[in-house]
């Protein structure tokens, strides 16, 4: 019953986990979301960069325009001022008559015809009479009503001031105008009259469509404090929209006063007059449009100047007027988009977190790297190939170096501070052609220590190919090295000389039973020559008897010859450029401790020789053990091993070092046994090598000059020659 | 007693010891050649005079054991080591065996001959010598115990009248045995009967 059960509860899961349509559904909607999404987002942000791209360009026309504008201004009320002192127009305003009048009328004519932005210009005396009137398109547009304010407000002006009209509506298609009114001083110093410059909405409007280009928005100029508005233009030199500051289409009045709070640039310009312009934009994505303030304040103190401010509206059908329909026709779609990108942003998040999480663990594994990069008991750092700036540097090195930081210094200031360049012999550019590692040892001048040091090539986290150095302080390991190494070889030594001592024993054993009984017999004979009446037949058995005992310590001699040369009689055909090869790895310690650099010259192909490998082995590490100690202390430590054909069919091996050399003199001796230049040697090395080489039927001789390095060189017949 | 000396030689290499035969021969010397150490002993007569050449190194019994056989045999003959790879440690043991001389292969053949030479002078004083304390012995052990008693007493140096004191006999008997004593030993006066003792005791 319970197994039966057990087996259910077991079948259900596993049926549950066989239904692949949940897998491919939930597959299916994946993808669909995914897709879903991305045409979304593909869709916004082209909506909105296309947005922004636009904000930016009105932005920057906005700007241009409200410069323009104020320096159009700014120059009507300098000409103005100009004006005002026209000898003409004192002199129609001091004699009011017909010609004046006419003469005056013509040369504000010229004037306006000068200025394209006015429209129409007026003298009037203190009472408000018309002295002359120009209009360029002659029809008036200031009315009695608006000279009489006009009259008030100038009344009360004083020098140097001027009274910038508000903006009145002429007709109901009539653009705005700006009324500038300047009031005029007899030379006394008493108020003669007022000019009055009307200053077209229109040619406002053109102004900032051309600067603009034809936008359907609206173009307003606002007192600094937004409050008031002096010129309002619609598009195309249309009405007004809107009449009141109030129910301009603000978005977001704190916005507003974000744009009117913004520092003021100021600009030097048009003849010593101060200008500051304050740019600000305003975007709401999508809905609003935009709203564009170009301010002129005179934080100054100069009051006499008007404050303005144009605005420029952009609705969003401005922007764009197919977008709003858009938007509803495809809200279905983008139902069903954000439920499709509801789950895959879920996903998304997810996945955001997990990644987040793989931050956290690569931080904490960043971290735990450098922890223990920083406790290891060896400088490691990372400097440029190139320019050999530090790019990490661990705690150890900082240690050892007493600096608290060294990154971004440059890696041999810092290592060597008497070297005033990089290390002549940087390994960078070989690092990056070689495969990427390279290891040597060093021993560092001022504190005498020795360290391994370990070059890579590596990426760096910004991708360059850099260098990093691990340096390991080795003194002791080679201290205790060389110790053994000296212990080793005074055992080799002491063995060495036991199995002479032991063989010296033996031999005279041996040798001395002959040639004492020789001694004996001759000194019997001797002796009996001296007695008279000897047996001369006896005397001769005495000779012959000590003849027999001397060959007899002959055939002893040839015999142990015999003995030991029998030894190494297993020949076979043996590779030599590989036998040389295989010889130096024996001496890599004595090599990497000298620091000797080992070449190969080797011709080409196999070398076969029928000899005992072992034996020829002995020969090369003699020669190449002699080199190597040749070359203690030399500046130039180099060893080559280079083999070539004999004319014979055979082999010649040369091993040349860069050492000491040996002096004329002496290469007639070397091979002489018993002669060595060493203090612990048994002058035996070169006579074995000799010796074994000459039973093969080679040839061994050495070359050299003082000072020059010596070479060795030893022939050995070829393969064939020798069965 | 034998005056004729013999030079026993030891050594296992035939050509030397029939080389050392002629070189004896030749200074009219007698020479008994052997083999091997086992031989030497077998024949070996304590009674003989002469000297011994022992060679060191030899298969089977060495040099060194033989020397140490030979005075554990009570064998007084010199001995002259002959080696033909000597060193110190072994020219000490052999000296402290009682060898008197230590000679290495190749040899001259003269120098050979006059250590030889002063071997045998050598063997000829020790054998005199020994005659003369089997002399003596031979004479003490004919004395009964009471006069060998007598005779401790005398070389001590104590009169008459004390040894009669502490042996509780009269000194009268004590003199009686003293002069048989004297007359024994074949002494004269009481420093040769000291002598004799000291002799005796020195074997």
């Amino acid at each position: 019953m319970n197994l039966h059960s057990g087996r259910r509860i077991l079948a259900l899961p596993l049926h549950w986990k066989g239904g692949s349509g949940t897998h491919f559904f939930q597959l299916f909607l994946a993808m669909s979301s995914a897709l879903l999404f991305f045409l979304t987002l593909h869709h916004w942000a082209d909506r909105s960069r296309e947005y922004e791209a636009l904000l930016d360009k009105e932005n920057a026309k906005l700007v241009m325009a409200g410069n323009l504008i104020s320096f159009h201004l700014n120059d009507v009320i300098a000409r103005m001022a100009v004006l005002a002192k026209d000898p003409s127009i004192q002199e129609t305003l001091r004699h009011p008559l017909p010609a004046n009048r006419q003469a005056l009328d013509l040369e504000l004519s010229t004037y306006v015809e000068q200025q394209g932005m006015l429209e129409e210009i007026l003298l009037l005396d203190l009472q408000g009479h018309e002295l002359s009137h120009v209009s360029s398109s002659r029809v008036a547009r200031l009315r009695p009503d608006g000279v009489r304010q006009l009259k008030g407000k100038v009344a009360a002006l004083e020098k140097n001031q001027v009274y910038l009209a508000p903006f009145r509506p002429e007709t109901s298609a009539g653009a705005a105008s700006l009324h500038v009114a300047v009031p005029l001083f007899n030379p006394g110093g008493a108020k003669t009259g007022i000019l009055v410059a009307v200053y077209s909405g229109s040619h406002l409007r053109h102004l900032l469509d051309d600067v603009l280009g034809p936008t359907p928005g609206h173009v307003a100029i606002l007192n600094a404090n937004g409050d008031k508005i002096y010129s309002q233009m619609g598009a195309g030199g249309s009405a007004p929209p809107a009449k009141d500051p109030a129910r301009l289409p603000r978005t977001n009045p704190a916005l507003w006063k974000q744009i009117l709070a913004a520092p003021a640039e100021r600009i030097d310009e048009g003849g010593g007059w101060l200008l500051s312009t304050t740019v600000a934009l305003a975007h709401n994505l999508f809905l609003h449009g935009s709203i564009g303030a170009v301010t002129d304040r005179s934080p100054n103190g100069l009051d006499n100047r008007p404050e303005w401010k144009i605005l420029s509206f952009i609705p969003p059908s401005a922007v764009n007027p197919a977008w709003g329909k858009r938007l509803m026709e495809n809200l279905p779609l983008y139902f069903l988009m954000f439920g499709g990108t509801g789950l895959f942003a879920w996903q998304r998040a997810q996945r955001r977190l997990e990644a987040r999480q793989a931050e956290e663990a690569l931080k904490t594994s960043r971290g735990m790297l450098i922890t223990v990069l920083d406790s290891m008991e060896a400088s490691v750092y990372v400097a440029d190939m190139h320019s050999h700036e530090i790019l990490f540097a661990n705690q150890h090195l900082c240690r050892v170096l007493d600096k608290s930081d060294l990154v971004g210094n440059l890696c041999w200031r810092e290592l060597y501070p008497r070297q005033d360049g990089p290390c002549p012999n940087c390994n960078s550019p070989d690092l990056l052609v070689s495969r990427g590692v390279m290891l040597r040892e060093f021993q560092h001048a001022d504190n005498g220590r020795w360290f391994q040091i370990r070059d890579h090539a590596i990426r760096w986290v910004d991708g360059r190919t850099v260098r990093m150095e691990i340096a390991t302080d080795i003194t002791e390991q080679k201290e205790s090295m060389a110790i053994r190494c000296a212990r080793k070889l005074a055992l080799e030594q002491n063995s060495r000389f036991n199995i002479a001592e032991e063989m010296a024993s033996g031999l005279a054993h041996e040798l001395s039973q002959p040639l004492a009984a020789a001694s004996n017999y001759l000194d019997a004979s001797l002796r009996m020559t001296e007695t008279p009446g000897y047996d001369p037949e006896k005397l001769r058995q005495g000779l012959r008897l000590a003849r027999r005992q001397t060959e007899r310590a002959g055939k002893i001699v040839s015999h142990i010859k015999r003995t030991i040369r029998k030894r190494g009689s297993e020949r076979a055909a043996i590779d030599i450029n590989r036998l040389l090869q295989e010889t130096v790895g024996y001496l890599e310690y004595e090599i990497r401790q000298y620091d000797v650099a080992v070449a190969f010259d080797l011709a080409p192909g196999p070398f076969p020789a029928v000899v005992n490998g072992v034996e020829i082995e002995q020969v090369l590490l003699n020669l190449m053990k002699n080199a190597i100690d040749s070359m203690r202390g030399t500046f130039l430590r180099r060893l080559t091993l280079s083999s070539r054909p004999t004319k014979e069919n055979g082999i010649q091996v040369q091993i040349s070092d860069t050492g000491k050399g040996i002096p004329h003199a002496d290469l007639d001796f070397i091979f002489t046994p018993f002669l060595t230049t060493k203090n612990d040697g048994l002058g035996l090395g070169l006579t074995i090598c000799r010796t074994i080489i000459e039973s093969y039927g080679g040839r061994i001789w050495a070359e050299s000059s003082a000072g020059h390095g010596a070479t060795f060189c030893f022939t050995l017949p070829g393969g064939n020659s020798h069965e | 007693m034998n005056d004729t000396q013999t030079v026993f030689v030891v050594d296992d290499d035939a050509a030397l010891r029939d080389s050392l035969a002629w070189l004896l021969d030749s200074v009219n010397l007698t020479a008994e050649m052997y083999a091997n150490g086992h031989d030497f002993l077998k024949a070996c007569d304590p009674e003989r005079g002469g000297c011994l050449l022992l060679d060191v190194r030899m298969p089977g019994m060495s040099g060194m054991e033989l020397l140490d056989r030979i005075r554990a045999n009570h064998i007084a003959l010199p001995v002259i080591i002959i080696t033909g790879h000597g060193d110190v440690p072994m020219a000490v043991r052999a000296i402290k065996n009682g060898a008197l001389d230590f000679l290495q292969k190749p040899f001259n053949g003269q120098d050979l001959l006059d250590r030889v030479q002063q071997a045998l002078e050598l063997d000829k004083v020790n054998r005199r010598k020994r005659s003369e304390v089997d002399h003596i012995r031979a004479h003490f052990k004919t004395l009964t115990p009471r006069e060998q008693e007598i005779m401790e007493f005398v070389a001590a140096g104590k009169p008459s009248k004390i040894i009669a004191r502490e042996l509780g006999i009269s000194a009268k008997t004590v003199d009686i045995h003293r002069a048989n004593v004297m007359k024994k030993l074949n002494v004269k006066s009481i420093a040769d009967l000291v002598q004799t003792r000291l002799t005796l005791e020195s074997c």
